[in-house]
């Protein structure tokens, strides 16, 4: 379990000005949980992520691993990190990087060209093990991230903006890392300004703005229900009659008709009513996924 | 974590030596090169008089003064503070790994180096011209590390530029000393905060020469201070963020 217990944070700067970056958090994350955490640029995502690794202390509250003082739990245990910056000594060369950060996991040394190799391949970046780290791309400098917070089975594992700078393959197959290392005693936390990534991976979403929580979505439970989510509809005829069948519309133009639903049931109703009253629908699909839905409720409403 | 850090303890000795180590072998090589160039100017005769000996020693005081300042400078510059701004403390501290341990491991290796490299070129220097006691030059580096390198490390846990701050200090150390030379009682209390320049001196001189004893109260508080300062590093690195 990892506690959040009404931590703040406050930067002070030597002339004195202060910004509150985290406020009042308050959070557990279970085991088997995969966590994200949403938020505008400066909302606190980062930070937050400083206080659970402990390279930052909190102001008020506490934070805890498994009970224990991040530090603590971290020096004893390790966790799997990939930070939003890649930081890694530009004259290390790839392979080099992997070694090191294997033997500093404790890697047993007979399995570490083993875990290296693996993790290099897992990620796509075994072509570009000789190569500088400065001489990387930014993608391929990404991948080294991630593959060295893989090397080893951790217990928790946090990401912070994981497909930055990744092409959209390489966004996927990421999508299915994270999928395969789903485990019942794992947390992952993933910090992202991406909604369709979190809403696809994230059990719950946490949505902080101005270093607050706004709103925990509950994923499943936010897809199921639908709840206040707008539908592009595009009619090939009858764009009148569906108008008629919902209660909350706008003309985007001619056959494009921006329908509310309250939830998947009304929505295919109104459909259904107004297909039999001589609707053609050349399409339908969410203009913002639940998940953004809410993000624009819970972020809008405080800027 | 004993095991994984005595792994790790190669690698840091590999980038010591392919970087600050190698740039201290160069200081060092031209600093040696101009006393050889001295020497030279007295053509070969003197190498089997009975002074060659000391000659040879006091030409190599010069260097040696030179290079166990500003050579231990460079062995300890930024060795908390590149990983600190720099950010890569990032990954390698989300392994299993003791933030004090390593750093305290690092600072004793790059040590352990210095001492080594310095042995090397103190006897590669008795091969070439007269030999000079190997043990003397390494003991005054040894003292000048633990000094200068205590100094440097705890200023690397608390600032950017801490080579910078290791010579203004020092500086300050020797005009304070000067300005209050006749004011003893505010002499002494400024003293016992600034670097000990001036109990590091009488024990730098005497393990120049080839007898003089090494005054023991000096040596103790150089040494004392030098391990002071190592320990303060090591708490503001337990007790200070590494991120700002």
């Amino acid at each position: 379990m990892i506690e959040f217990s009404g931590v703040g944070k406050t930067y002070r700067s030597w002339f004195g000005k202060s910004v509150r970056a985290v406020d009042d958090v308050t959070l557990d994350i279970a085991p088997g949980e995969v966590l994200g955490i949403a938020g505008p640029n400066g909302a606190g995502k980062s930070t937050l992520i400083s206080l659970l690794l402990g390279y930052l202390t909190p102001t008020e509250g506490r934070v805890r691993i498994f009970g224990k003082a991040p530090r603590g739990w971290i020096e004893r245990h390790g966790i799997g990190y990939l930070s939003e910056l890649i930081a890694i000594p530009p004259a290390w060369r790839t392979r080099e990087a992997m070694v090191r950060y294997a033997v500093l996991a404790g890697v047993p040394n007979g399995e570490i060209t083993a875990r290296v190799d693996g993790a290099m391949e897992r990620l796509g970046i075994t072509e570009h093990a000789g190569k500088r780290v400065k001489a990387l791309s930014k993608g391929n400098l990404q991948r080294l991230g991630l593959a060295q917070s893989l090397l080893r089975e951790e217990q928790v594992l946090v990401l912070d903006e994981p497909t930055h700078g990744l092409d959209p393959v390489w966004t996927q197959r990421f999508r299915d890392i994270v999928d395969a290392m789903r485990r019942a005693d794992r947390i992952i936390i993933i910090a992202s300004h991406n909604l369709d990534e979190l809403q696809r991976l994230a059990d719950r979403v946490v949505i902080i703005d101005r270093g607050r929580i706004q709103r925990v979505v509950t994923i499943g439970a936010s897809a199921a229900s639908g709840a206040s989510v707008t539908y592009r509809l595009v009619v090939s005829a009858g764009a009148d009659i569906v108008a008629r069948h919902f209660t909350e519309t706008r003309r985007i133009s001619g056959n494009e008709i921006d329908v509310a639903a309250a939830n998947l049931a009304t929505l295919n109703r109104a459909v259904a009513a107004a297909i039999t009253d001589g609707a053609v629908f050349a399409s339908i699909a969410p203009t913002h996924s639940a998940l953004e839905e809410q993000f624009r409720e819970a972020v809008g409403a405080v800027n | 974590m004993a095991g994984r850090m005595g792994r790790y303890a190669l690698w840091q000795v590999r980038d010591f030596m392919m970087g600050k180590g190698a740039s201290f072998i160069i200081v060092a090589g031209l600093l040696g090169v101009s006393a050889y160039v001295a020497l030279k100017g007295n053509g070969d005769a003197w190498k089997h008089s009975p002074e060659a000996a000391s000659l040879s020693r006091q030409v190599l005081a010069g260097p040696v003064g030179v290079l166990s300042f500003f050579g231990v400078l460079l062995a300890c510059s930024g060795i908390v503070s590149t990983d600190r701004t720099q950010g890569f403390f990032r990954f390698l501290f989300a392994k299993p790994v003791s933030l004090v341990r390593f750093y305290l491991q690092l600072w004793l290796l790059h040590g352990a180096c210095v001492l080594a490299l310095v042995a090397a070129l103190t006897w590669l220097w008795g091969v070439i011209e007269v030999p000079v006691p190997v043990g003397r030059v390494v003991a005054t580096f040894a003292v000048s590390y633990v000094l200068v390198g205590g100094v440097t490390f705890l200023l690397s846990t608390l600032v950017r530029f801490d080579s910078l701050f290791t010579v203004a200090l020092w500086v300050l150390a020797q005009l304070v000393s000067t300005v209050f030379a006749d004011r003893p009682t505010v002499q002494a209390i400024v003293a016992a905060i600034l670097p000990p320049s001036d109990h590091y001196t009488p024990v730098r001189l005497a393990l120049a020469s080839a007898t003089a004893e090494v005054p023991v109260a000096d040596l103790a508080w150089v040494l004392g201070y030098g391990v002071a300062c190592v320990l303060i590093g090591l708490v503001v690195l337990r007790k200070r963020p590494m991120a700002s």
